[in-house]
C-alpha cells in the first residue's frame, strides 16, 4: 500500500514537471514497477508455502474437498468427486470432505481427522464451520475408516447416525468399491443434514454414553440396533395423529352405521340342522413343493455381531479445540 | 266384504289383544279365544250350506260371525278399487287396492277386508302381535334415548306422529340347497435344517358336496316396505306362527302381497346362496389357501308360505322432515336411521381421535421415546 502510494505521489510529481507528455511512459513504469513488486510478494508466499508443507499447497491450491494423498481413485474420478462434493455441499449446508492416505505418522485415524480439520479449517462458507471429514487410512496393516462431523454436523451427523452410514459404506469398501463407497457416503451425508427428526441438539461430547453408545442390544440386535428413534413410525406425532382421526373416523362410522339397527341373523339361522348334512367331502393329497433359502447370515452384517469392529471412541476435541462427533471401523 | 267382531255380550266392537292373544272387548271386558272361531276353510264348506251372512250380532257362540262371505266372485276382482262401509256407521272406508285390515276413521271400529284374504290371497300363517300400543311406544322412547349419535331434540322422543300396527306380507321360503364344490387347497409348514430355511407347501384336492335344508327364510313381499328395513327386523320367533284367522287383524292395518313366491325368489335365492357358502367354506378347514376351481349351488324351493308378520311403524317428526322407524311387532327390534346430530359425532370423533393419541403417545413414552 506504502509503495504504491509513493509510486502515485512520484508519478504526479513527473506529472507537474513534465507535463502530460510524458504520461505513457510514467503509466508504464508504474505498471512495470508493480508487477515487480506482486511478483516478488508471490515468490515469498511460495516460499513461505513450501516451508510450510506440501500439504498446505493442496490446500491452499483452490477449494479442494477430495484430498486423495493414497491415489486410490483415477483422475476422472476425484474430479467426479469433486463434483459431487460440491453439489452436496450446496444441498445440505455442510463441507463434505475425503481424504486417504497410508501414513498417519503414528497418530490414531481419529488424531488425524482432528489434525486436518485443525490445519485447513474446513466449514461450510465458514472458517472451521459446518464439515463432515472421512478418512480411508490404507496402510496395509491398519486399514480403516474413519467419519467425524463438526461445526452443525456435530449434532446432524452425530455418532448413532455415523454408524448408519458406516453400515452403508463398509460392505463396499470391503468390496474395494471405493468410489462407490464415497458416493454413498456423500448422499447419506445431505440425507443426514436435512433430516430434523432425531437431531440431539445438546453437545454429543462429554454427554455420557453418548461417545460409545450402541443401544441395549449390540448382540442380536433388532434394527433399532442405533436407537434412530425417528424409526419408530409410533413416536411420529404427525403419524399419530393421523392414525388417531383414522381411529375416530372408523368409530364413529361404526357407530353410525349400527344407528340404524343391525342384521342379527347368520347363515345358520334358518338352516335346518337336523335335515342338512355333507353328503361327500374329499380331501386328496396331491403334491408336495419344497422350496428353500438360505438363512440370512450375519458374517457380513455389523448390525448383527459386529459392534466390535468399531475401534474409535467416537466424538471428541481436536487439539485445535473443536468439537465433534466421529466414529470409525477397521476393514 | 267388510268383517267386524262385535262383542257376542255388548255388541260393542271387539280387537285383538296382543298380552292376552285373544280379541278383546273393551266395554265389557270379555276375551274370545281365535283359535277356537271358525277358519276360512271351514267357512268355505258352511257356506255353500248357508244362504247368507248374518246380520245378527252373534247370540250364539261360532254361530253368527260375521265372517261368512257371500259369494267367492269377489277374489276375481281384488285390483279393483271399491268401496267399504264401516258396519257400524256406514262411512265410507279409507283403503287402497292392497289393504286387507284397517281401522274406520270415524268410529275407530277394527275391520277386516274378507273378500282380500281369501283364495290364493288368504295368508297360511300369522305371527301376532306381542307388543301393544302403549308399549311400543315405550320401547321406542327408551330406543331414541340410548342413541349414541342422535341429536337431543331427538332423545326426547316427544314427537312421535303416529304409531301403526301393521301386518306385513312375507312370504316364508323352505329351501333345499345342493352345493358342489371342487377346490385346491393348501397347506403350508416352515422349518429350517442348517443354512437354509424350508418352505413345503402340500396341495390337495378337496371335494365337498352338501345338501341342505333351510326352513323359513323371510322376504316381504310388500311393495311399500323397504327390504333394508324389513330384513333388519329378522328374526321372528316362528314358534307364535299361528294358523291365519281373520280375528288377529281386528284393530290393526294389514296389507297383502304385492309379489308371489315366484316373483321374490331370486331374491331369497341370493341370500340363501351366500348362506351354503358361508356353510361350504366352513367344511373346509385347516388349509392356508383355498382355491375355487368350481361351484355348484342349486337351490330349490320346496315350499313357500303367505304369512303376515307383525310390524310396529313409528312415524316421527323431527325437524319437519318425517323419520320412518320399524320395530318388530314380536320381539321389540327397532330398526331405521335415526338423524345424526353433527356435533354428536363431532364430540365422539373428537374424544376416540383424543383417546387414541393419548395411548400412542404414552406407549411412545414408555417404550422409551424422545
Amino acid at each position: 500500500m506504502r509503495i504504491n502510494n509513493k509510486l502515485i505521489m512520484m508519478s504526479l510529481k513527473h506529472k507537474v514537471s513534465s507535463n502530460t507528455l510524458d504520461k505513457s511512459e510514467n503509466q508504464e513504469s508504474y505498471r512495470k514497477s508493480n508487477l515487480m513488486k506482486r511478483s516478488f510478494l508471490f515468490l515469498l508466499l511460495f516460499t513461505l508455502i513450501a516451508a510450510f508443507g506440501n500439504r498446505t499447497v493442496l490446500a491452499a491450491s483452490e477449494d479442494r474437498k477430495v484430498f486423495d494423498y493414497y491415489g486410490l481413485f483415477s483422475e476422472k474420478e476425484v474430479n467426479k468427486l469433486e463434483e459431487l462434493s460440491k453439489k452436496y455441499s450446496e444441498e445440505g449446508k455442510v463441507d463434505i470432505v475425503v481424504i486417504t492416505t497410508d501414513d498417519l505418522s503414528g497418530r490414531s485415524r481419529q488424531e488425524y481427522l482432528e489434525d486436518c480439520y485443525d490445519e485447513y479449517g474446513f466449514g461450510y462458507e465458514k472458517e472451521f464451520g459446518t464439515a463432515v471429514l472421512l478418512l480411508l487410512n490404507m496402510d496395509p496393516g491398519d486399514r480403516g475408516i474413519e467419519i467425524q462431523g463438526y461445526g452443525d454436523a456435530e449434532h446432524y451427523i452425530h455418532n448413532d447416525r455415523i454408524e448408519h452410514i458406516l453400515d452403508d459404506v463398509f460392505p463396499l469398501l470391503k468390496d474395494e468399491e471405493y468410489y462407490k463407497a464415497m458416493e454413498a457416503y456423500m448422499k447419506q451425508v445431505v440425507y443426514y443434514m436435512n433430516e430434523e427428526k432425531g437431531v440431539n441438539t445438546s453437545p454429543v461430547v462429554g454427554e455420557k454414553g453418548s461417545g460409545n453408545y450402541y443401544g441395549e442390544a449390540s448382540v442380536d440386535g433388532p434394527s433399532n440396533y442405533y436407537e434412530e428413534k425417528e424409526e419408530n413410525i409410533l413416536n411420529n406425532v404427525l403419524a399419530q395423529l393421523g392414525i388417531s382421526v383414522v381411529i375416530g373416523v372408523i368409530g364413529v362410522g361404526i357407530m353410525a352405521y349400527h344407528s340404524s339397527g343391525r342384521v342379527t341373523v347368520t347363515s345358520r339361522t334358518y338352516l335346518d340342522e337336523q335335515n342338512s348334512r355333507v353328503i361327500a367331502s374329499r380331501d386328496d393329497y396331491i403334491r408336495t413343493t419344497t422350496t428353500r433359502v438360505r438363512k440370512p447370515s450375519n458374517d457380513n452384517n455389523n448390525r448383527g455381531g459386529g459392534g466390535g469392529i468399531r475401534s474409535s471412541g467416537g466424538g471428541g476435541v481436536s487439539s485445535g479445540g473443536h468439537s465433534h462427533s466421529g466414529g470409525g471401523r477397521s476393514f | 266384504m267388510v268383517v267386524q267382531y262385535k262383542c257376542p255380550n255388548c255388541g260393542a266392537d271387539m280387537a285383538f289383544d296382543s298380552t292376552t292373544g285373544m280379541l278383546h272387548c273393551d266395554s265389557c271386558g270379555r276375551n274370545e279365544n281365535i283359535e277356537n272361531m271358525p277358519k276360512r276353510d271351514d267357512d268355505r264348506q258352511n257356506n255353500h250350506e248357508s244362504h247368507q251372512h248374518s246380520h245378527s250380532s252373534g247370540r250364539e257362540e261360532n254361530a253368527s260371525w260375521n265372517t261368512k262371505d257371500t259369494s267367492y266372485s269377489h277374489q276375481f276382482e281384488e285390483e279393483d278399487v271399491k268401496e267399504y262401509h264401516c258396519k257400524n256407521c256406514g262411512a265410507v272406508l279409507i283403503t287402497d287396492k292392497d289393504t286387507t285390515a284397517t281401522t274406520c276413521s270415524f268410529c275407530g271400529a277394527g275391520v277386516v277386508l274378507g273378500d282380500r284374504l281369501t283364495g290364493n290371497l288368504a295368508p297360511a300363517k300369522v305371527i301376532p302381535f306381542s307388543i301393544n300400543k302403549e308399549q311400543a311406544r315405550e320401547a321406542f322412547v327408551k330406543w331414541c334415548k340410548k342413541g349414541l349419535l342422535t341429536p337431543k331434540g331427538f332423545m326426547t322422543a316427544d314427537r312421535i306422529k303416529n304409531i301403526t300396527g301393521l301386518y306385513v306380507p312375507f312370504w316364508l321360503y323352505d329351501l333345499n340347497g345342493r352345493g358342489e364344490v371342487n377346490a385346491t387347497c393348501t397347506r403350508v409348514r416352515t422349518y429350517e435344517q442348517g443354512d437354509y430355511i424350508y418352505t413345503e407347501t402340500k396341495y390337495y384336492n378337496v371335494y365337498r358336496n352338501v345338501d341342505l335344508n333351510y326352513l323359513k327364510v323371510p322376504a316381504d313381499a310388500s311393495s311399500k316396505m323397504s327390504d333394508e328395513l324389513m330384513d333388519k327386523l329378522e328374526p321372528y320367533n316362528y314358534g307364535n306362527l299361528k294358523d291365519f284367522n281373520m280375528p288377529y287383524l281386528a284393530g290393526y292395518i294389514a296389507e297383502k302381497y304385492n309379489y308371489d313366491n315366484r316373483q321374490l325368489f331370486p331374491r331369497v335365492r341370493q341370500r340363501v346362496e351366500s348362506y351354503v357358502n358361508n356353510f361350504i367354506d366352513s367344511t373346509i378347514r385347516g388349509y392356508a389357501t383355498t382355491t375355487y376351481h368350481n361351484k355348484n349351488i342349486n337351490l330349490r324351493e320346496v315350499h313357500a308360505d303367505y304369512v303376515l308378520l307383525p310390524v310396529w311403524m313409528v312415524c316421527y317428526d323431527y325437524k319437519k322432515s318425517d323419520h320412518i322407524f320399524a320395530m318388530n311387532g314380536q320381539t321389540g327390534k327397532i330398526v331405521g336411521k335415526p338423524p345424526l346430530s353433527i356435533g354428536k359425532i363431532a364430540a365422539w370423533f373428537g374424544g376416540i381421535s383424543g383417546a387414541a393419541f393419548i395411548i400412542m403417545q404414552i406407549l411412545s413414552l414408555v417404550s422409551g421415546g424422545f
